[in-house]
């Protein structure tokens, strides 16, 4: 394997091609490895109950593929385990078994132009009702060849199954869409009012995302499919400037707070401190983990954002774990500073995107492990969670002194 | 007869590029905030969300080519920055500005051979008066706003803060970050400065990135005014043509 700087890895996660190489050759292992997965003996028609599950790709944007995926012979009750975030993060469903679940789906792929009324047709193929029900809907896949057996990862979106072009998508089942989602699809709005409106009325953030991504939301002569990673990281960022703004004004919290949750071989350390907003994110690497296979020591990564919500850097996976405590400050009607650390340890071999950043955050947010801790105190408890505390509290700034202007008026 | 329409406030400035440049700078620290015009003049203060900077201004009513308040005292009116902004963005060369408080509505107008009326609305909000930050200066040094928006784009791109140090003669502006340094010497005997006294060899170190936020105010000034002291917040001040002035203070880093 070509020796590539490990820092580029961490960053690119495969999709950006930072190495200049055509294909990410650390994914393109994975992908071999998991072959033996795969069941033998497919059809060229497939049928089963999509969860539902798409996926709008982003290679050759605007035509663009869409990934229809059906678990073959599931029954219905059985699908939903197939697509299901919030489930397995409860459930805590081991990484290999979310490999295997999403190796089962297979995926037909139709190709699309993005801006050419893409929804439109999706909408009377009955593929984009399907795709935002929230029951699984019973469909046909004609393949036009025998599917590729093979997973595809990245760091964003789910792990997809083998893979074929479609010759036909055929949707018997009645997909039924939350009356809120109904009435949205054809206002003439933009798309950040829409998702807001959604998720007020409590529409989950993955059925916004992938309404957002069939090009169901925003002004109507401007709808286009968008790419599902593009639009995950689209609707975290939509949400949070609006929880963000709902928060102006609002008192800060009073003392120190400690967060903790772990899920998938990631770890999450959040700390709230008293403050108008300000979020930093630290991510460290641990060696020999998918990216970091010839680093020598814990790789860091920061971003921080100020109150008004300006990044230092667009990252996707903080943009995911800053919902969560958005809507944590949001419902409490309080202010405050931010730090979240996310440990990743080496046995986090396959990336199956980002939305257990989201839930594990999220589920961590439930209630605080510790509250009004000095100084001392939270090291050792930090020191505790985190392999590598010092390294992470050396690049955490929130954490040091910060004089305000209050202290000389 | 011609209809006299009565408005709270009118307030007429012949270059409406100053405003928008300045408003371009108050923008990025401040969201909304509540003016004040009174017979002195046209004033502004307000802290940024996390209380690390504050902007003042003070526009003499001198500095108008007509200034009206009416009746009562003063006149207070709430912006939304980001939409005033908006607005001024409009503004050309040779275009004058009329700004007009009439009950709850506000009228920004740019005159040149045309005259465009934009009606934006006022926002409501209390307003206390904030104290002006008390700090004993030992540094202070003038300089072209040229040679400021000079300094501060050259730190810019390779620092994360900007540290202040005076010696007897010059003032040094240093920027830092992970992986490099730049340094900047200034001095009158060099030219770069017009007035420099440090009653002593004082340092102190700030964000950059309000330095960066105050570059389009300092497009319009004529000269930059900073004043600091060891590790206190620094005050710059955006000079304009007739008295104006835009003063931003940034409370320090402790590095």
């Amino acid at each position: 394997m070509p020796r590539i700087p490990p820092e580029l890895c961490t960053r690119c996660k495969g999709f950006r091609l930072l190495c200049g190489l055509p294909s990410c050759p650390i994914l393109d292992r994975l992908r071999s490895q998991t072959r033996s997965l795969q069941r033998a003996g497919w059809r060229r028609d497939v049928e089963g109950p999509t969860p539902p599950s798409i996926l709008v790709g982003e290679r050759g944007y605007p035509r663009v593929r869409l990934y229809y995926m059906v678990p073959p012979g599931a029954s219905p009750q059985d699908a939903s385990r197939y697509e299901d975030p919030q489930g397995w993060r409860e459930r805590g469903v081991p990484l290999a078994s979310i490999v295997r679940l999403r190796s089962e789906l297979l995926a037909g792929s139709i190709q699309l132009n993005a801006a050419r009324r893409a929804f439109e047709r999706l909408y009377e193929l009955e593929i984009a009702p399907a795709a935002l029900s929230s029951r699984p809907v019973d469909s046909m896949v004609e393949l036009l060849r025998t599917p590729v057996p093979r997973v595809s990862f990245d760091g964003y979106t789910k792990p997809v199954g083998p893979t074929a072009p479609a010759r036909r998508v055929v949707v018997g089942g009645n997909p039924s869409l939350e009356p809120k989602l109904e009435r949205v699809l054809w206002e003439d709005e933009k798309a950040e009012p829409l998702a807001w409106e959604l998720y007020r009325s409590g529409v989950d953030v993955y059925r916004i995302q992938r309404a957002l991504s069939l090009g169901a939301l925003g002004r109507l002569r401007n709808r286009r499919l968008v790419p599902t990673r593009w639009a995950i990281t689209a609707v975290d960022e939509m949400l949070s400037r609006r929880l963000r703004d709902s928060l102006r004004g609002r008192p800060w919290i009073d003392t120190l707070e400690v967060y903790y949750s772990e899920y998938l071989h990631n770890r999450f350390l959040i700390i709230l401190l008293p403050g108008a907003g300000w979020m930093e994110w630290i991510e460290i690497w641990h060696p020999h983990g998918l990216w970091t296979q010839t680093a020598a020591a814990p790789l860091v990564w920061r971003v921080a954002e100020d109150p008004l919500g300006r990044k230092t850097a667009e990252d996707g996976g903080f943009s995911a774990a800053k919902l969560p405590i958005l809507e944590h400050l949001s419902a409490r009607g309080r202010n405050a500073d931010a730090i979240i650390v996310r440990e990743i340890l080496p046995q986090y071999y396959a990336p199956v995107g980002n939305w257990h950043i989201r839930e594990t955050v999220r589920a961590a947010m439930k209630r605080p492990i510790a509250r009004g801790l000095s100084h001392g105190e939270l090291e050792r408890l930090a020191g505790g969670l985190v392999n590598e505390w010092p390294l992470a509290k050396r690049h955490i700034t929130l954490l040091k002194p910060r004089p305000t202007l209050e202290d000389f008026l | 007869m011609g209809l006299v329409r009565m408005v709270d406030a009118r307030l007429y400035f012949s270059d409406a590029r100053t405003w928008r440049y300045m408003v371009g700078s108050i923008e990025k620290i401040v969201e909304e905030g509540v003016f004040v015009a009174t017979g002195e003049g046209l004033s502004f203060r307000a802290l940024d969300t996390s209380h690390v900077a504050m902007v003042d201004l003070f526009y003499p009513s001198s500095a108008f080519v007509e200034y009206e308040v009416s009746g009562k005292d003063s006149v207070e009116f709430g912006v939304s920055f980001e939409l005033l902004a908006k607005v001024l963005r409009r503004a050309r060369k040779d275009d004058e500005l009329v700004i007009e408080v009439d009950g709850e509505k506000l009228y920004v107008k740019l005159k040149s051979r045309g005259e465009r009326v934009f009606k934006i609305p006022q926002i409501m909000l209390s307003y206390e008066k904030l104290p002006e930050p008390k700090i004993s200066f030992t540094v202070r040094a003038r300089m072209l706003s040229s040679t400021f928006r000079e300094v501060v784009k050259d730190l810019e791109p390779h620092s994360e803060s900007i540290t202040f140090k005076a010696t007897d003669e010059a003032l040094l502006a240093v920027g830092r970050s992970d992986i490099a340094t730049a340094e900047i010497e200034m001095s009158v005997s060099r030219g770069s400065l017009l007035d420099f006294d440090a009653e002593s060899n004082d340092k102190a170190s700030y964000s950059i990135e309000y330095f960066s936020e105050m570059l389009s105010s300092a497009q319009a000034a004529d000269s930059v005014a900073i004043r600091f002291a060891e590790d206190a917040p620094v005050r710059v001040d955006m000079e304009y043509l007739g008295g104006g002035r835009l003063t931003f203070y940034v409370s320090p880093r402790l590095e």
